[in-house]
């Protein structure tokens, strides 16, 4: 259901205050790094001050001393300076009227068929197309983004993408997009853009960013490739393999590339590493399944050695039963 | 006559900026943007699309929003 007038009112009214809310701080916070850049500069003063006064005095010791203070006292100038120039830069943004957030919002419901305000958790939020990249269906996001966060700096945690039919990565549950990772997005050459169209309040532009951002895959850059999505994480070396390629542990049911599967040499079933044993007569890598305890000496051996009667102990009562036999017959020669 | 001037494209910016009478959407982009291409780009003046010879007016918002853009792991 679309939003009604009154309501996109209340809510444009709510963003312009957190807005206004954000200017606030950040005019704060430019006069802490004026006040910061203030007291460097008083305390440059001040080694002035104590320099003329020893050198005066002839203090040759002293004046060295305050001497050799004062480069690390300039060498903060600079970042004090380059400080205040951000605290400008990022409190010069315009707040934007009443009228403006609303139009905004308007041409949000007109250009995504609605926007969509999650009251509870004070989400704004559009749904874009089901987003398939290279014959993958990814499905449709939506672009939630939270309201009274704009009136922090913290731009990471204002907007978050929520697949509707999640399609994640095989090999990794939380990739739902090759550019989100647990719902956050990775805007790349969009995010700057997309900053500055959240602190000025530009709400449709920031939606239409991130949902562009959404419909382009850069092959780079991404938190699981396109080429590697229906594919599997081994479990051991984290390398992606597409589905022909991995194998299931039949011990612990993980996935394995390739190079770090084994195969039990009685069974031949895949099993991992950690989940086979060595036989100690044949010393071959046989699975859990397929080794046995000898009941006479209790140890452990691969079946087929079992079956052949070469565990250890069989072998040495073989031996024993040979040399009485031997015996035997020498006594009764 | 004065426009606000709004680019999504890079570090994204609104300013105003003076322009011709008679300047049209195209011959504006045009200008404001280096190699700029029509199919890059969601044009819109006054939140409302328009043809790329819209002849401009005194007071006009024009925003550029570029469409291919790529996420990427910072």
């Amino acid at each position: 259901m679309s939003l009604t007038d009154k309501q996109l009112i209340r809510i444009a009214e709510y963003t312009r205050d957190q807005l206004q809310l954000l200017q606030s701080t950040r005019q704060r916070q430019f006069l802490q790094r004026f006040d910061a850049t203030i007291n460097k500069i008083e305390s440059l003063h001040s080694a002035k001050r104590k320099l003329i006064y020893c050198h005066s005095r002839q203090w040759h010791a002293a004046t060295k001393k305050i001497m050799n203070s004062v480069p690390s006292l300039l060498a903060d100038i600079p970042y004090h300076l380059q400080q205040i120039e951000q605290a400008i830069k990022l409190s010069d943004t315009r707040l934007p009227s009443l009228e403006d957030v609303y139009r905004d919002l308007l041409q949000a419901d007109e250009e995504f068929n609605g926007l969509i305000y999650h009251r509870e958790s004070e989400l704004l939020a559009v749904q874009t197309e089901p987003v398939e990249l290279e014959g993958i269906y990814l499905g449709p996001f939506e672009i939630q983004l939270h309201v009274p966060s704009l009136a922090e700096m913290r731009y990471n945690s204002i907007y978050r993408i929520y697949a509707l039919e999640p399609h994640p990565a095989t090999s990794n549950d939380s990739v739902t997009h090759p550019h989100v990772s647990d719902e956050r997005l990775c805007a790349g050459d969009a995010d700057v853009a997309i900053n500055a169209a959240l602190s000025s309040g530009r709400i449709c532009d920031f939606f239409q960013l991130a949902s562009y951002v959404l419909n382009n895959y850069n092959s780079e850059s991404p938190y699981v490739s396109l080429e590697n999505w229906n594919g599997y994480s081994c479990y051991e070396c984290g390398y992606v393999a597409c589905e022909e390629d991995s194998y299931t542990c039949q011990g612990c049911d993980n996935w394995y590339c390739n190079e770090c599967v084994s195969f039990c040499r009685i069974c031949d079933e895949c099993f991992c590493g950690e989940c086979m044993e060595t036989c100690p007569v044949c010393n071959d890598a046989t699975c859990k399944y397929c080794m046995t305890k000898c009941p006479d000496c209790g140890e452990l051996l691969c079946k087929n050695c079992y079956e052949n009667n070469e565990c250890d102990c069989q072998q040495e009562e073989n031996e024993n039963e040979q040399e009485q036999q031997t015996t035997n017959a020498t006594e009764a020669a | 006559m004065k426009l606000l001037w709004i680019n999504n494209d890079g570090s994204g910016f609104a300013d105003y900026v003076h322009v011709n009478e008679g300047t049209t959407v195209e011959a504006f982009l045009q200008e404001y943007m280096h190699h700029f291409k029509p199919e890059d780009y969601l044009i819109r003046v006054n939140r409302q699309p328009v043809p790329r010879d819209y002849v401009l007016q005194d007071g006009d918002r024009i925003t550029a929003t570029p469409v291919k853009v790529e996420g990427a792991i910072r």
